[in-house]
């Protein structure tokens, strides 16, 4: 037989539970809209029946809660922090491919191509009047406006790859910060759950941590149960050990003494392990925006652009002595992406051909000299460099200052003997623009294709973008439909677990009555 | 699947900036006109672009700027080689008429000055110039084909080296016995009558030529280097070759004169520097016509206002600045299509023929002939009515003399109706060189205006495949655009609507 008040007892648990579970719901609807909240439920389990010693054997004894525990499915977090990582990845390539593509909108701006065309149009006017000063000076201002242009793209360009620099010295800061901030939530929640229980909110905070983290860089996760509540959570970085249990490592960053490519900026930066340990920022598996960055701000098509040098370690210089540059496949040390770098010797690539064909034809050899219109001169070139030490470059690149002064120096013919209006060396330089010297094919093809590949490429992280992005709100619905907070539901919660509270107050009226029955009428 | 509210408006939001970015891409269409705005939003589409750009403006190029030139410069060039066939057509009808009917005396004063204004007249049609470039001077377009003045040419000496065929050799008539001037006055009677001769010679393409330097090469290449010094002593280096009539090969003797009506011996060669003449001896001349082949460099150092420069003819030396000139065709060639060139020059030599000048020199010299012998008559016939030649020997003297010159006038108004002879053939031959020359410059003018039809339609062919590469079909967008609005409004309702209302709103 139970206790005369046992009914009472088990109202009270039913009041308990019910308010822990209407708290439970107002937690989860005070947290609707806080980023990384999992839904969070009271489970209640059905108390130990007692022997009652009565012909039914044992009777409930009400309902206990035994745990809030959270609705998270750790397979969609997995997903999600993959897609995050390409997300990143391509988040960083398409912001600084735009940027690229805005100095090399060629469709829009009267660009490098506009400028080439003019160039070669004055060309044609030096060709019919090959006398006239003012033609001449047309086609040299011509000529300075392209090398201006060049200089302004070039110059351009380093300041995106300075930008992308500086973003990854920011990326590795934000991954040690975050690497930090996980391994004192591991110590956390560890000290929570030690004494039974679930450090729910401390685990969403984590979970939101390597969220982030993900978008920065490729990691894995790793949670080992230790036993009596206790767990080791642990990060790698594309192999490595981030972070494990309560220790985290840390990336740092130094800046480089020798430039990668010929047409670097300088003081770019390495990244290491803080202990000494060689991080590769090359390798083919990194992700996330930290690989978005070091492809844009290094990527030169696995090659490397260097100072040209024949088989004997000799200078290779250009017919007007010249130093030039050369770019050899290192694919090992290289990503294959087409960033700035490659942008860089592509327009390098350029003007140190269409320099020294140009300077070639208005030059002429020692043995076949060339001359100016009055037959006073030889052929000067149009094309030097600003700065002798440093190769011909679409920085470097400038229009010969004696020409500036006097046009009449440009060369026009092979021969003295003939007139004036011998425009032969001014044929050839008009012929130059059909002549297929750039990697075989002519100067506007050789900017059309740098145009090309850089819309290509442009488009295509356009079209990742926008595919991760897809990804990325159908895995967070996918997340969100596990662990989401929905009012209809709380809603539906309040209202049930108020009728369950409603109820087992009910009880205890009741019970209140029986009581007074029993106590002041019986048997008085 | 379990639906929450977060991912409604998640979906509802990504759906909205999916509507959002096709209306922003339409609207930005609407108002470029445009179907890209950079590269990436069509690199096909970009690429066709710059390419269809750069053939348009190679295409606008030629059309507008080196057609237009072009035709120019052939239209200037044909209007100076009309103007330059009418000139001939003149010195023609004076031909036709001089050999009919030869002049009567006081048109004779008058003729040598027409037709030497007329020489004038036809080489200044070379000078002309299209915006300050002569046309007719191959790529020396800053120097006009005759000196401007005396002044510029009186710096001017050149070594000119003239190689001739056997089209080249022509005759000219020498008097023989012919009274000088001082023959009346002294009253020499010549033992025979005058009369004439043919003398067979190279006429060079200038008169008064310095002869100090001056070479020979026959044609096998013997050369002689000559020199005639102010007292007209020859001296000679080399030996040019001839065959007499034996068959026998022979060294010329190279002479000089200043006679006009000098006669070479058989083996010798007579250079008059003062007529730019040489004179062949038969055998030499014979020689020469066999082997088709000879040259003569001499200087000349004493240009005159009008006077041709010889570097449009001949190679020259220019003795000032030691450059040599080597007479090759000189094309000014105009790209007026992709790669076709259109020759747009027309070189002196092909319209303005150095001889011509020169035969008409022969004509005045014909005709002065006649005037001198016409004063010389007149003068003697003033001389028998003096009273110092009263005596009977001198006024016998003065009648033979009389008759002398008589004949010798008959000779000169002879020899002058042939030089007109001559004269109109030689005429109908620069008309029909100058026409040609017309001709080809027409043919030029046909060329080039189809080269321009067919480049107008090319380029209306690149405006429109540029159009339709890349501009927009304003219909089209404006549809399209419409439907995206709407289909933009009513996903904003759909989304206010689902993230508006929840079960509380019906809970009580």
């Amino acid at each position: 037989m139970a206790s005369t008040f046992f009914g009472l007892t088990i109202a009270y648990t039913g009041l308990q539970a019910s308010q822990a579970a209407i708290n439970v719901t107002s937690h989860n609807l005070a947290n609707i809209n806080t980023k990384g909240y999992s839904r969070e439920a009271a489970s209640t389990q059905a108390d130990r029946a007692l022997r009652t010693y009565a012909s039914y054997g044992t009777i409930g004894s009400g309902v206990i809660v035994t745990e809030i525990t959270q609705k998270r499915d750790s397979y969609y977090d997995d997903k999600y922090r993959n897609n995050e990582t390409n997300y990143g990845e391509y988040e960083v390539k398409e912001n600084y491919m735009a940027q690229i593509e805005s100095y090399l909108n060629e469709f829009v701006l009267d660009g490098y191509s506009e400028e080439y065309i003019n160039f070669f149009s004055a060309v044609n006017q030096v060709m019919l009047t090959p006398e006239d000063e003012s033609a001449k000076n047309q086609l040299i201002n011509n000529a300075l406006s392209m090398t201006d242009y060049f200089n302004t793209l070039g110059s351009n360009l380093r300041d995106i790859q300075v930008d992308a620099n500086n973003e990854i010295k920011d990326a590795v800061e934000q991954i040690n910060s975050l690497a930090q901030n996980i391994s004192s939530l591991n110590k956390q929640i560890n000290q929570i759950e030690a004494h039974h229980g679930n450090a729910n909110d401390l685990r969403d905070q984590r979970n939101a941590l390597v969220d982030d983290l993900s978008k920065i860089v490729n990691i894995s996760t790793s949670e080992q149960d230790l036993g009596n509540g206790l767990t080791n959570y642990s990060i790698s970085l594309n192999g490595s050990n981030l972070v494990d249990g309560y220790n985290y490592f840390t990336l740092e960053v130094s800046a480089r003494e020798e430039q990668r490519n010929a047409s670097d900026s300088l003081g770019l930066y390495d990244v290491k392990w803080s202990s000494g340990q060689p991080f590769d920022i090359y390798s083919n598996s990194l992700g996330g925006q930290l690989k978005g960055l070091v492809d844009i701000r290094d990527g030169c098509n696995g090659e490397i652009e260097s100072y040209a040098v024949d088989e004997n370690g000799n200078d290779i210089l250009d017919s007007q002595g010249n130093y030039t540059t050369m770019t050899s496949a290192k694919a090992a040390e290289n990503t294959s992406f087409k960033g700035i770098p490659y942008y860089m010797s592509q327009l390098n690539q350029f003007m140190q051909i269409f320099t020294d064909a140009v300077n070639q034809i208005l030059v002429g050899t020692p043995n076949n000299p060339t001359y100016t219109s009055d037959g006073q001169n030889t052929g000067i070139p149009l094309f030097v460099t600003k700065d002798k030490t440093i190769a011909m470059s679409a920085t470097n690149v400038t229009v010969n200052p004696d020409l500036l002064k006097n046009a009449s120096l440009l060369a026009t013919k092979s021969r003295n003997n003939t007139g004036e209006a011998n425009a032969d060396i001014i044929e050839e330089l008009y012929n130059l623009q059909n002549s297929k010297i750039f990697d075989g094919g002519t100067g506007s093809f050789f900017l059309e294709s740098i145009v090309s590949d850089m819309s290509i490429d442009s488009s295509k992280a356009n079209n990742f973008l926008a595919n991760y992005n897809n990804l990325q709100s159908t895995i967070q619905n996918q997340r969100l439909s596990v662990m989401g907070v929905d009012i209809e539901e709380e809603a539906m919660d309040l209202v049930k677990f108020q009728q369950a509270y409603n109820l087992s107050s009910k009880m205890m009226t009741v019970m209140n009555q029986l009581y007074d029955k029993l106590i002041n009428y019986t048997g008085v | 699947m379990r639906i929450t509210n977060q991912m409604m408006m998640n979906s509802s939001l990504s759906n909205i900036q999916i509507n959002k970015g096709q209306l922003n891409d339409l609207s930005t269409q609407l108002s470029t006109q445009k179907k890209i705005n950079k590269p990436s939003d069509d690199p096909i589409i970009a690429i066709r672009a710059l390419r269809l750009r750069s053939s348009l403006d190679q295409v606008t190029q030629y059309l507008d700027k080196n057609i237009p030139d072009a035709d120019s410069w052939l239209s200037v060039t044909h209007d100076a080689l009309d103007e330059g066939y009418d000139i001939i057509s003149d010195l023609y009808n004076y031909c036709v008429q001089g050999s009919t009917d030869s002049y009567s005396e006081s048109e004779r004063n008058t003729i040598s000055q027409s037709l030497e204004k007329l020489v004038e007249a036809f080489y200044s049609q070379g000078d002309v110039d299209y915006a300050g470039r002569y046309v007719f001077t191959g790529y020396n377009t800053d120097v006009p084909l005759t000196y401007q003045s005396d002044e510029t040419a009186a710096d001017v000496d050149f070594t000119i080296t003239q190689n001739f065929t056997r089209d080249n050799l022509s005759s000219k008539t020498a008097y023989t016995n012919a009274y000088s001037n001082t023959d009346i006055m002294n009253l020499d009677v010549n033992s025979t009558m005058p009369n004439v001769k043919t003398v067979y010679r190279l006429q060079l393409a200038y008169k008064e030529i310095n002869s100090s330097e001056l070479s020979i090469t026959d044609s096998i290449g013997n050369e002689t280097a000559v020199s005639v010094d102010a007292n007209g002593v020859v001296t000679t280096t080399g030996g040019v070759k001839y065959t007499d009539g034996n068959g026998v090969e022979q060294t010329a003797t190279i002479t000089s004169t200043i006679d006009d009506n000098y006669v070479p011996a058989a083996g010798e060669i007579a250079i008059n520097s003062a007529t730019g003449e040489v004179l062949l001896g038969e055998d030499v001349y014979k020689d020469i016509y066999k082997n088709n082949s000879f040259s003569i460099t001499y200087r000349k150092d004493n240009f005159i206002k009008g006077d041709i420069n010889p570097t449009m003819y001949f190679d020259c030396v220019d003795n000032v600045t030691g450059i040599e000139y080597k007479k090759e065709s000189e094309d000014v060639e105009y790209l007026v299509n992709f790669s076709q060139k259109l020759k747009v020059n027309t070189e002196a030599q092909d319209g303005f023929n150095i001889y011509l000048g020169r035969n008409v020199d022969d004509l005045v010299t014909a005709v002065n002939n006649v005037l001198d012998v016409d004063n010389q008559i007149s003068q003697v016939k003033a001389m028998l009515n003096e009273e110092q030649y009263s005596d009977e020997q001198s006024q016998e003297k003065l009648n033979t003399i009389l008759e002398g010159l008589t004949k010798q006038k008959e000779l000169a108004e002879d020899e002058m109706t042939k030089a007109f002879e001559r004269g109109v053939g030689q005429m109908q031959k620069y008309q029909e060189q100058i026409s040609n020359a017309k001709a080809d410059v027409g043919n030029r003018v046909t060329r080039l205006n189809l080269t321009k039809g067919r480049l107008t339609e090319q380029k209306t062919n690149f405006t429109n495949l540029k159009s339709q590469n890349e501009d927009i079909d304003l219909e089209d967008i404006v549809i399209t655009y419409t439907s995206a609005t709407l289909v933009y409004q009513a996903a904003l309702q759909a989304a206010s609507k689902s993230v508006q209302e929840t079960l509380l709103d019906f809970l009580g």
